[in-house]
């Protein structure tokens, strides 16, 4: 199990969905705080649905609101680094150029990649946190 | 920043039932938990409010100076600030601060994801005393404990000196143009993480010699 739970995260890093600032929290874990990462993660998710509906609301109403948006995306973005969500934060960075050029398609279609890393990060972590509160 | 002020603070730190207090202040949910465990694990008592109303009421400071007197009677050592923030940001905040009598000699750190030269320059001549690009790393807040208020234990002789040689990733201080330059580049594995790498604590001198304002008064020449 423990192992299991070792590979799962080795392998988060190495494909690129976390990085260094995932480490930098699990540093901060003690015994006294054990599930610290799991927590703001946790915070994260929950905390970032709101922001998810926000964007997705700017973005249906004309004309497009793009500085709105990247405010929106801006503030989102600043979460995904706080817990190292690699490739999710590398879709916030393309979504907010696409704002910083008024390129509607190309932000819809990018939006649909940021929710996309964004829920594939949550299974996995959900996983890998699951497997290694099962190992201790 | 009155003589008084700075000695008054290095004689607080000195008494060992005196944990530094931290304000810390940021809209994100996530990074202010963040930060709390980061402050928390450096042996800081921490408070953190989500705007720069919030800091400004929980130091009693807002909108009327009438009540110079914080909330719940605990004087803060630091406040430690997001930059962007909705409604105040936090370079607002540092002004209110800093114009105000009362807290102007509370040491204000000024966070932010974006590490604009302009940006930091605004807050560094606002009298912010460092300028922390994000994500906030455990080295970074360790490095600004010890800086500000030594190692806890006793007189810091290291303070008094006006050095502060902790560890740092970037080459010896000085204040020449070079070393101002390299320091405010865009982060690389090398450079510090915060855009001051100088001591931030004055001497016995005046707050003139402190290196931070010689620093800026460098740079504008």
């Amino acid at each position: 199990m423990e192992r299991q739970a070792a590979y799962l995260r080795n392998a988060l890093f190495d494909q690129g969905y976390l990085d260094e600032q995932f480490l930098q929290l699990e540093d901060l874990q003690d015994q006294a705080n054990p599930h610290f990462v799991e927590e703001v993660v946790k915070l994260f998710y929950t905390d970032s649905v709101r922001l998810i509906q926000s964007i997705e609301l700017t973005l249906k109403n004309t004309p497009r609101d793009f500085e709105k948006l990247d405010k929106i995306m801006h503030q989102f973005k600043g979460s995904t680094t706080s817990i190292g969500a690699k490739k999710v934060k590398k879709e916030c960075t393309q979504f907010q150029e696409y704002c910083n050029v008024g390129n509607v398609e190309g932000c819809i279609r990018e939006f649909q990649e940021v929710k996309q890393e964004h829920a594939a990060l949550k299974r996995k972590l959900e996983n890998y946190f699951q497997l290694a509160r099962e190992a201790r | 920043m009155a003589k008084n002020g700075f000695f008054s603070r290095l004689r607080r730190v000195d008494d060992l039932s005196h944990e530094v207090h931290v304000l810390a202040v940021d809209d994100s949910l996530v990074d202010r938990k963040v930060i709390e465990r980061l402050l928390k694990i450096t042996s800081c008592k921490v408070t953190a409010v989500d705007s720069g109303r919030r800091a400004l009421q929980f130091l009693g400071l807002d909108e009327t100076e009438k009540n110079s007197v914080a909330l719940d009677g605990l004087k803060v050592d630091l406040i430690i600030t997001d930059y962007c923030m909705p409604g105040m940001t936090g370079y607002e905040l540092l002004k209110k601060i800093k114009g105000s009598s009362t807290f102007r000699e509370i040491p204000v750190v000024i966070m932010s994801s974006e590490n604009v030269l302009t940006r930091i320059d605004r807050c560094l001549e606002e009298g912010a005393e460092d300028f922390i690009v994000k994500p906030v790393k455990l080295s970074d807040v360790k490095r600004l404990k010890k800086c500000m208020f030594g190692e806890g234990l006793g007189l810091n002789k290291r303070k008094l000196e006006g050095h502060c040689d902790v560890a740092m990733p970037s080459p010896t201080p000085s204040l020449d143009e070079d070393n101002v330059s390299s320091s405010r580049s865009p982060p690389s594995p090398c450079s510090p993480r915060s855009f001051s790498s100088l001591p931030s604590s004055p001497t016995s001198s005046t707050p003139l010699d402190s290196p931070t304002r010689r620093f800026e008064a460098s740079s504008e020449s």
